[in-house]
């Protein structure tokens, strides 16, 4: 038994040494890393700072340089081609051979895209130019020494100049810091349109109402609705949908603060946030209470944590007003829901409707994403950065990013008489090139588009039958005076997110469910809770961000 | 006569009729969820999003599964996986096998502390990024040893079988050395033939371990070709939700629900078809267990 133990205990500490042995080695890679940081930016000073890289696509003929570039894999390539090997990759890289540059393109299952991202970045087998959608993430390894600062390679002016026109000072601005170092390249949204309000038009007529576009004439409708529809569900607002994220284009109606800019940046982390400063939340709580008691929306809405009761609602004509994503009702994406609906019901019709005046001071807000999309950052394990952002640049060129997304003219689009790519033969376009072209223009979501009125006109070609639905749908989601979506998060806000998320799924629907004589009580419960989970830091520090990134700009 | 017959049947039957009717709703309760989830990969788009669908296709089609068969990957990675569970299987049964066996008998010196060493990696492990970067540096990253070979014995499985290799009666060995047989021939030539219980069992364990692995091939599968159906499933079923790239083509989305249905149900079923044939074994197993023990 002695013997056992001796050889257990000498097992143990060979298992400590082994491990002591591996830190030492790590410990002397992020050394190495650290080194070759600073190496690279002395080299940069020395030279005289930013002109010596040449970035813009056609200014420097590269030595045959081979760069790594991620892709997203959604499992969507059609037979015989993959993410990594295909016509575009290497239409790609006989772009770029020109400039003396192979791309090479590594996968990345799109749903496990932030766990990958980490893995790689703390293994040093990042790709050259990597993306993720959450900038906190992306912030987070730049502050920790993991990623370029890009600013030496963009900001010069005679650098990546295709890219800095596409993407536009101020998204670029998006990935900046206070000391003006650029720690990711934003890529940008073609349009920011997120929300719609919908109603069912065929009702309206019916009853010979108009659409309503304030606070007192939607609960007329409403009623109206109800009476006309008693086994139907009057309404259902965001609340009824996914009580997640930032409010949605209803309850905007409703906030005070919304008039000012800095302040929705600053308390729209979130809902929560939302409710624990903004009085007008409450009273857009109030209304959904009251709305609920009086039995005109789903009663057991709460039930529903994905939106597939919706969708079921508005195929089976059995909801009359509601909110949801922007383009919703006619998008293919989402199953072309309103073809479905009249295919039961021919007469049936849906159609966005403009948001609500704000009751506080009449105006129209527009809740809409924010201006830029993914982040794309260069991790320090790039060997040539010059020939990245080189890429990224080209990306932004007609023969680049915009091949890419619309194909070739006479194949893949024919332009308008606007000057709009429009697509031929939606599928055709679908199996050649539609599967990956989101994903290899890095550089913008929603594909390469100067202006939003552009990405809109295109869209509706591609729902034949539909086109003024989309085009409405478009132009309700960005009428009035708009608000984005913040791109920021607080450190606490974070770390406390269980816990918050825990305490706002509960309260939501209280607020909503709850006797409306005990709806004060209740609020005041659900900002003290608030209060506890460490709100007043959360806002402190939104605000210290504000104030270090944005003030100025 | 004819009376006392009918009501010994009634009787009889109201037992019977209460325990089959028990059981067929445990077995609807139980078997509804699958059957569900291949009423919804054959129904129409329409039916789908209407939320009709129970236990029978409505508006049967097979465009779902088209859909898959024109997608060459599934299949590629259908072939990883079978290769990756076979492999698996097969290497984790022998070094299982082989060290269970070993370290079941009391002559072999040093095996508490070899024992001891193995139980060891139970409780401890390396942590994902050193584990990752040892990997990474005996060159299995992007390799498909990387799925099977770390992880071939596992150390409960590895237990279980010693237990069941030390409750074999010793007087069979004796009895096969008496006859003059080696140790490698009491292993293959008696000691396996009364495992096939244990053997089918662990098989099992290591077989839906490896085809259900998707954590692995997560992290150490950079090829697109070398993906396995799970990480290809996962991607498929969270695509919808993902929409963030905004609209990515007509028609590819528009089958979204059924298709995800249909990806379920060609992931699942291989595997659930594997019980049936190793059913047999855990039957027989019982037997033979009753006979000598």
């Amino acid at each position: 038994m002695k013997k056992v133990r001796r050889f257990l205990a000498g097992g143990l500490v060979f298992a400590m040494a082994v491990s002591l042995i591996g830190c030492k080695s790590t410990g002397e890679v992020s050394k190495n890393a650290d080194t070759k940081g600073t190496a690279a930016s002395e080299a940069s000073e020395a030279a005289g700072g930013k002109e010596e890289f040449k970035t813009t696509y056609g200014s420097k003929k590269f030595d045959d340089v081979t760069i790594t570039v991620e892709v997203f894999d959604r499992s969507n390539a059609p037979e015989g081609s993959t993410v990594i090997d295909n016509r575009w990759t290497k239409y790609i890289n006989q772009e770029m051979n020109k400039v003396g540059i192979t791309v090479k393109f590594v996968a990345v299952p799109r749903a496990d895209e932030v766990n990958k991202a980490q893995l790689m970045m703390a293994s040093g087998t990042g790709p050259d130019i990597m993306i993720c959608y959450t900038s906190s993430i992306v912030e987070g390894f730049y502050k920790d020494g993991g990623t370029y600062d890009l600013s030496p390679y963009v900001d010069g002016e005679d650098q990546a100049k295709n890219l800095k026109e596409y993407i536009g000072k101020d998204c670029m601005d998006l990935g900046r810091n206070q000391q003006g170092e650029l720690w990711a390249i934003p890529a940008r949204r073609s349009t920011t349109a997120s929300t719609n309000l919908f109603i069912r038009k065929d009702w309206l007529d019916e009853l010979g109402l108009q659409a309503p576009t304030t606070k007192e004439e939607m609960y007329h409708v409403l009623q109206e609705f109800k009476k006309y529809k008693p086994d139907s569900f009057a309404a259902s607002f965001w609340v009824c949908t996914k009580a997640s994220d930032i409010a949605g284009v209803m309850a905007t109606s409703f906030l005070k603060n919304v008039k000012d800019e800095k302040a929705y940046a600053i308390e729209a982390d979130s809902a929560t946030s939302l409710i624990y400063m903004d009085p007008g939340f409450g009273e857009y709580f109030k209304w959904m209470n009251q709305l609920y008691n009086e039995g005109l929306i789903d009663p057991e809405y709460y039930v529903d944590t994905t939106e597939n009761a919706l969708k079921e609602d508005f195929v089976n004509g059995k909801v009359g007003c509601f909110e949801s994503n922007v383009n919703y009702n006619v998008d293919s994406l989402r199953g072309s829901l309103l073809k479905v609906l009249q295919s039961t019901d021919p007469k049936a019709d849906v159609i966005s409707i403009p948001p609500i005046k704000n009751d506080n001071d009449g105006e129209i807000y527009n809740k809409n994403y924010p201006i830029n999309g993914a982040y794309l950052f260069i991790p320090q394990s790039a060997k040539n950065v010059e020939a990245a952002v080189t890429y990224l640049d080209w990306l932004a060129t007609k023969e680049g990013g915009f091949t890419i997304f619309h194909g070739f003219e006479g194949e893949h689009f024919k332009y308008d008489d606007s000057g709009v790519p429009c697509v031929i033969d939606a599928g055709f376009n679908t199996k050649d090139k539609d599967w990956t072209r989101h994903d290899l223009f890095l550089i913008g979501n929603q594909g390469y588009y100067k202006t939003a009125d552009e990405f809109a006109l295109a869209t509706s070609k591609e729902c034949p039958g539909y086109e003024n639905y989309v085009l409405d749908n478009f132009k309700n989601a960005s009428v009035g005076i708009i608000r984005h979506d913040p791109t920021f998060t607080a450190p606490t806000s974070t770390e406390k997110n269980t816990e918050i998320s825990v305490i706002r799924e509960e309260y939501f629907v209280k607020l909503v469910t709850c006797q409306p004589d005990k709806f004060d009580d209740t609020l005041q419960e659900f900002k003290d809770k608030l209060k506890k989970a460490g709100y007043d830091q959360i806002i402190k520090e939104r605000t210290d961000y504000y104030d270090g990134v944005f003030a100025g700009k | 006569m004819k009376n006392m017959s009918v009501s010994k049947k009634r009787t009889i039957n109201w037992g019977t009729v209460i325990n089959y009717l028990l059981l067929t709703i445990l077995v609807v309760i139980c078997f509804y969820p699958f059957l569900n989830v291949v009423a919804y990969s054959f129904s129409s788009n329409r039916a789908v999003l209407s939320g009709t669908v129970t236990f029978f296709p409505i508006e049967m089609q097979l465009d779902a599964y088209k859909e898959i068969v024109h997608r060459g990957q599934i299949w590629t990675a259908m072939r990883v996986t079978v290769l990756v569970t076979l492999l698996g299987t097969a290497i984790g049964l022998i070094l299982t096998i082989f060290a269970a066996y070993a370290l079941s008998k009391d002559k072999l010196k040093g095996r508490k502390w070899i024992s001891g060493m193995i139980l060891f990696t139970m409780y401890f492990n390396g942590g994902i990024i050193p584990t990752f970067l040892v990997i990474k540096n005996l060159g299995m990253y992007d390799q498909l040893t990387s799925l099977y070979i770390p992880s071939a014995v596992n150390v409960f499985n590895f237990i279980v079988m010693r237990t069941f290799f030390r409750e074999i009666p010793k007087s069979l060995e004796e009895a096969a050395y008496l006859d003059g047989a080696t140790d490698v021939q009491i292993l293959f030539k008696i000691v396996l033939p009364l495992s096939m219980p244990i053997i089918a069992t662990i098989g099992l364990f290591y077989a839906v371990y490896y085809w259900n692995d998707y954590f692995n091939a997560l992290i150490y599968i950079q090829s697109p070709e070398k993906y396995t159906l799970q990480l290809r499933l996962r991607s498929l079923l969270f695509a919808g939700e993902l929409g963030a790239a905004g609209n990515e083509g007509l028609g590819q989305q528009v089958m979204a629900e059924a298709l995800k249905m249909a990806c379920i149900v060609v992931g699942t079923v291989p595997i659930l078809a594997v019980y049936p044939w190793l059913q047999k074994y855990f039957v027989k197993g019982v037997m033979l267990g009753s006979v000598k023990g």
